[in-house]
């Protein structure tokens, strides 16, 4: 054990610097893009319902518009609003479960992000297992859900909590298998790996009819394991009040927020990397444009193309949010075990003979 | 004889005062308010959120958990069967926390107030209201005048200062 | 399995329909998007309708707002109010005093001083049912059709409840006395010791002088007369000199088609005159018609037509401003035309023209006036209700009280109902046997709140009842005194606590008791400063006991403490809050 912490002290004072950087930079990371896509995504909505969303609140007196763009400075305020709330711990709850549960969460959505790229040269760590440290990652803050809806020891709380549970681990299967189908044609599990089969090649997303139908299946089950509506069912507030956050406040709360975003980003990013060609140009696909355009896939550019990407994923998001009503737990069970399953197994299988047939 | 720091700083100081501004700019822009209609105000309250008046442009939205939301919009009549309950979710709620008392029924028991045997006689009586709105319903318009004056009210705050006793 | 596929086939159609919809939401939402931003613009209020068809039933809820000039005091809103959150208090002057309560835009003369009209808004419901029985139209919804009179105000939220509870009421306290409301105001002091301020707004109101609407009065046709009131008030309003608004009126006039040549006397009189009246002028002009005739007496027309052609004569006359002499030939030839002209108006008529003659004639009524409640005490209601006709056919005869008497025996004679009780009762109505009875009455001042402190509910029942039987027997404070014990004594109730209690209540003892009662100056207020709510209920409750018991200051302090220790609750700072009681004596 002894060797264990020495290795740790060992890697901390001779990377700590460079660690704490690293960190610093992914929950900047973090906190932008909440503060952008909680602030984009509330326009959105109010778009989509022929409101104007937030228009009154600026930084510094300017608003961003007097007609449809204003707000600017709304997320901002509620974000220093719930670092200064109250922090609420329920006398019957379990209080460390309940300080605990958020972090858990917080830290799953956080570590996941070492494997996420944002160009080919923009990332902090570059595994040869990035797919699979990636989906088993996003996979902890299950753990933290649970905790919290236990911790809480309200009964909203624990089916919201169970409810999220079931949803996330059933949703990861055929999320899991449509990646398992770009792998088994890419022969590798590196991030850069499968971008550079995709340059070489082509996107995956048009590779055949069957990957065309897994990014869907893979974007769906994305959306689901978010816990966003149509699958918001966790935290139904007709019926679970705010399921498993009903008993958070203040910043622990912001946290849940935090994560849920971050976790909007990673999916989408994720998506866009492995269907989508990453980082590489729409230009790049095609051979009729000249060379002299191919400049657009350098590191810059390459973190500009994939982050467009991203972000028309997560408006996809949004715009299904504000589209669909919540789907009922028994018809998320058969859309899951009936549909997506059994689609994402014939898919698998229906790609690897044509990669032996092509 | 030492001084914590707030003592210390207890006055009109150039520092408190920033912060305590920022704050108050964060607490009165960013007023969710707590899903919770008892009667035919809460019809007002909607029309209020939906797309004609969208009370999402003062950056109000509905939580419909108490925890979350800072202000308690007491839409309605309080009849005695729900008094208890309206009393418990303001006490769920985190600080700092709001009330604002629409329309007559819960200003005063409205219709209710000389012979209602089974209503509140105002809200007052069991909650701190912030805001009175007067109407019956109120206009959607006079609650978002309501919650303009308690933006107001917000900010003639001083959340970092000692209160005085 | 091919409703399997199907579903899936529907459920990607609708989810394509579904994004369209929305999407489309998003693209056009320069043409789409229907808020309007509330504190930089608003939304226009329908115009008010209210009516039974579903396109007719549309209410603004706005605010109530009262013209408190042109309101007389009716209390048809109040009545009509189905939450009661109209509270209106009036003061009649008294008949033949020189207070005059002006006259309302519509022309009536207001016969009511109203001291109090208070709106809670927040107990109003916006029904809008005070605003259909006002008959001068001063009580309204503000905005909508009414917008010329005030404009729309619906956003009144307030961080306390007591500035939505709307004070419409300008009298002064000067007014209130001059009024003859000297009672009401003790009253009112006594129950609300500090008067809320007016707000801001009536004290405006207050300033503003009256308009002087004699030369607008001569108006005969009663159209042309509202019409020109309203544009003299307009003009008056707006700060323009006399002439100009005497034109303006004469230019309303001509446009609502009412203009008549033999008008033109009275725009010039208009411009002449001046518009404001001060407050010496007011009353003068003012007393003219109070000591003038009086309608009532034609209240001895017996035909009913006749009465009403005379009445209306008489305040058409009254309007135009005529002394006696002029209204009585009004009205004989307005009866003359109608042909109802006979002897006993021209009588009638023939006081109107000596002031000094009707005056004395009227107190002279009044002074031998019998009085029509000694008759209640007849049992048989048929026998009463003849006695009454006749009393009631006298009193219009304008008999004297003798005659009276004697008319109404004369008809219960003729009914065959006459009895030798009966007689007593009749007689006992003329004035100087009246004098008699109120006589002792007076004297019986014993005060049956003091029998309050005796606690046993049963025993404090029967010394009410005794005590009530005595008061209607008239008997003297000893007699009731000793009438209760004997009561209690026979009921075996009787206690010496108790025998102490009944003795106070005689009114020497009254007296001595209620001597150091005056000198309880201790000021309950001073025990808001305890913070525990509980705590200052139980202090309240044990002060109010001691002011009961008319206990001294130090006596009230020592109970107060007494029943906190026994509760427990008797901290330091509470002690010292109760003890501030005293300090405010020294």
């Amino acid at each position: 054990m002894s060797g264990f912490w020495q290795a740790t002290m060992d890697l901390i004072t001779s990377y700590g610097s460079l660690i704490s950087l690293a960190g610093l930079a992914i929950f900047g990371v973090m906190a932008v893009n909440a503060l952008v896509a909680v602030y984009f995504e509330r326009k959105v909505s109010a778009f989509m319902q022929d409101r104007l969303g937030p228009m009154e609140v600026g930084i510094f007196g300017f608003k961003g518009g007097r007609k449809f763009w204003g707000g600017i400075g709304q997320t901002l305020a509620d974000a220093l609003k719930l670092l200064t709330k109250e922090d609420v711990l329920p006398d019957k709850s379990d209080k460390a479960l309940m300080i605990l549960s958020p972090f858990i969460i917080f830290v799953g959505a956080f570590v996941t992000f070492v494997g996420v790229p944002f160009s080919s040269y923009l990332l902090i760590s570059r595994f040869d297992i990035g797919i699979f440290f990636i989906l088993a990652m996003s996979s902890v803050g299950v753990v933290g859900i649970i905790l919290a809806g236990w911790g809480s020891n309200n009964k909203w709380s624990l089916y919201g909590s169970l409810r999220s549970a079931a949803q996330i681990i059933s949703y990861e299967i055929p999320a899991g298998l449509s990646i398992l189908l770009v792998v088994i044609t890419a022969g590798t599990l590196s991030i850069h790996g499968i971008v550079e089969w995709q340059a070489e090649h082509r996107w995956f997303i048009f590779h055949s009819p069957f990957a065309f139908i897994a990014f869907f299946i893979y974007f769906i089950s994305g959306v689901a394991e978010t816990n966003r509506t149509p699958f918001d069912i966790p935290e139904a507030e007709s019926e679970l009040v705010a399921g498993w956050m009903t008993e958070f406040s203040g910043f622990r709360w912001a946290l849940f927020f935090l994560s849920e975003y971050a976790n909007m980003l990673i999916i989408s990013l994720l998506a866009s990397v492995v269907f989508l060609g990453g980082w590489l140009s729409p230009m790049a696909m095609f051979d009729i444009f000249p060379e002299s355009w191919m400049i657009m896939d350098g590191a810059l550019w390459g973190m500009f193309w994939l982050l467009l990407k991203a972000i028309i994923l997560i408006f996809v998001m949004m715009w299904f949010r504000w589209t669909f009503p919540r789907l009922r737990v028994d018809q998320l069970m058969y859309l899951c075990w009936k549909v997506l399953l059994p689609f994402s197994l014939v898919n698998l299988v229906a790609v690897s003979i044509w990669e032996l047939l092509f | 004889m030492k001084l914590t720091l707030l003592e210390k700083y207890d006055q009109d100081n150039i520092i408190v005062g920033k912060v305590d501004e920022l704050i108050n700019w964060a607490r009165s822009n960013s007023q969710w308010y707590f899903q919770f209609g008892l009667a035919c105000c809460a019809i007002e309250m909607m029309a209020a959120a939906a797309p004609r008046h969208d009370l999402e442009r003062f950056g109000a939205m509905p939580r419909a958990s108490p925890r979350q939301s800072d202000v308690m919009i007491v839409a309605g009549t309080v009849t005695l069967k729900m008094v208890e309950r309206v009393r418990r979710l303001y006490e769920q709620m985190a600080d700092p926390k709001y009330v604002i008392s629409m329309g007559s029924c819960s200003n005063s028991g409205g219709p209710y107030w000389q012979h209602g045997y089974h209503v509140l006689k105002g809200v007052d009586q069991i909650l701190p209201v912030d805001i009175y709105i007067a109407g019956c319903p109120p206009r959607p318009e006079a609650l978002l005048q309501g919650l303009l004056e308690l933006q107001k009210k917000i900010k003639e705050e001083t959340p970092l200062r000692k209160k005085t006793v | 399995m091919s409703e399997y596929f199907s579903n899936i086939v529907s459920g990607l159609k609708s989810f394509t329909k579904g994004l369209q919809l929305t999407m489309q939401h998003f693209n056009n939402r320069k043409k789409l998007v229907a808020t309007l931003q509330y504190p930089h613009e608003k939304w226009p209020i329908p115009e008010r309708n209210i009516g039974f068809e579903l396109e007719e039933y549309n209410v603004i809820r706005s605010r109530l707002e009262v013209d408190i000039e042109d309101c007389i005091g009716c209390l048809k809103c109040e009545r009509a109010c189905p939450v009661d959150c109209i509270k209106i208090e009036t003061i009649k002057p008294p008949k033949g005093g020189d207070f005059d309560c002006g006259v309302t835009t519509n022309g009536t003369q207001k016969k009511m001083l109203v001291p109090r009209f208070s709106i809670d808004m927040t107990e109003c419901m916006f029904c809008n049912l005070c605003v259909f029985p006002c008959p001068e139209e001063c009580i309204y919804m503000v905005g909508g059709p009414n917008s010329s009179k005030h404009e729309i105000e619906y956003e009144f939220a307030a961080r306390e409840r007591s500035p939505l509870i709307f004070e419409f009421a300008v009298a002064t306290e000067k007014e209130i006395i001059a009024a003859g409301g000297i009672d009401y105001l003790n009253k009112k002091k006594g129950i609300v010791p500090d008067e809320k301020p007016k707000e801001v707004k009536s004290t405006l109101k207050k300033t503003e002088p009256k308009l002087n609407f004699e030369a607008v009065n001569a108006f005969t046709d009663r159209m042309t007369r509202a019409l020109a009131k309203k544009a003299f008030t307009a003009g008056a309003r707006a700060g323009s000199d006399a002439a100009t608004v005497a034109t303006q009126v004469k230019s309303a006039l001509v446009d609502a088609d009412k203009f008549l040549p033999e008008y033109e006397s009275i725009i010039e009189n208009i411009a002449s005159s001046p518009l404001m009246t001060s407050a010496g002028p007011t009353t003068e002009l003012k007393a003219k018609p109070a000591s003038g005739p009086d309608i009532k007496l034609l209240n001895s027309i017996t035909d009913k037509m006749v009465r009403g052609t005379a009445k209306k004569a008489f305040m058409a006359a009254k309007r135009a401003g005529k002394d006696g002499a002029g209204i009585s030939d009004d009205i004989k030839k307005a009866l003359t035309d109608a042909g109802k002209l006979t002897d006993e108006v021209i009588a009638i008529l023939k006081s109107f023209s000596v002031p000094g003659n009707s005056e004395v004639s009227n107190e002279s009524s009044v002074a031998s006036a019998p009085d029509i409640k000694k008759l209640n005490s007849i049992e048989d209601k048929m026998v009463r209700g003849l006695a009454k006709k006749s009393f009631m056919a006298a009193k219009r005869a304008k008999s004297s009280a003798a005659d009276t008497v004697a008319h109404i025996l004369k008809d219960l004679k003729e009914a065959d109902k006459l009895t030798a009780d009966l007689e007593d009762i009749v007689k006992s109505i003329v004035p100087d046997t009246v004098d008699a009875t109120p006589a002792p009455k007076t004297e019986f001042n014993l005060d049956i709140k003091k029998l309050n402190s005796i606690e046993d509910k049963m025993v404090r029942g029967l010394a009410k009842k005794s005590f009530m039987a005595a008061k209607r027997a008239k008997n003297s404070a000893a007699d009731t005194v000793t009438n209760i014990l004997n009561d209690l004594k026979e009921a075996d109730k009787l206690t010496p606590d108790l025998e102490i209690i009944v003795k106070s209540i005689a009114p020497d003892t009254v007296a001595a008791t209620q001597a150091p009662k005056t000198e309880f100056n201790l000021d309950i207020k001073k025990l808001n400063l305890i913070e525990d709510k509980m705590i200052r209920g139980m202090a309240k409750k044990a002060f109010m006991a001691a002011k009961r018991a008319a206990s001294t200051p130090e006596e009230t302090v020592a109970q107060i403490e007494a029943v906190l220790k026994e509760n427990d609750k008797l901290i330091d700072e509470v002690q010292t809050t109760v003890k501030s009681l005293l300090e405010n004596e020294s």
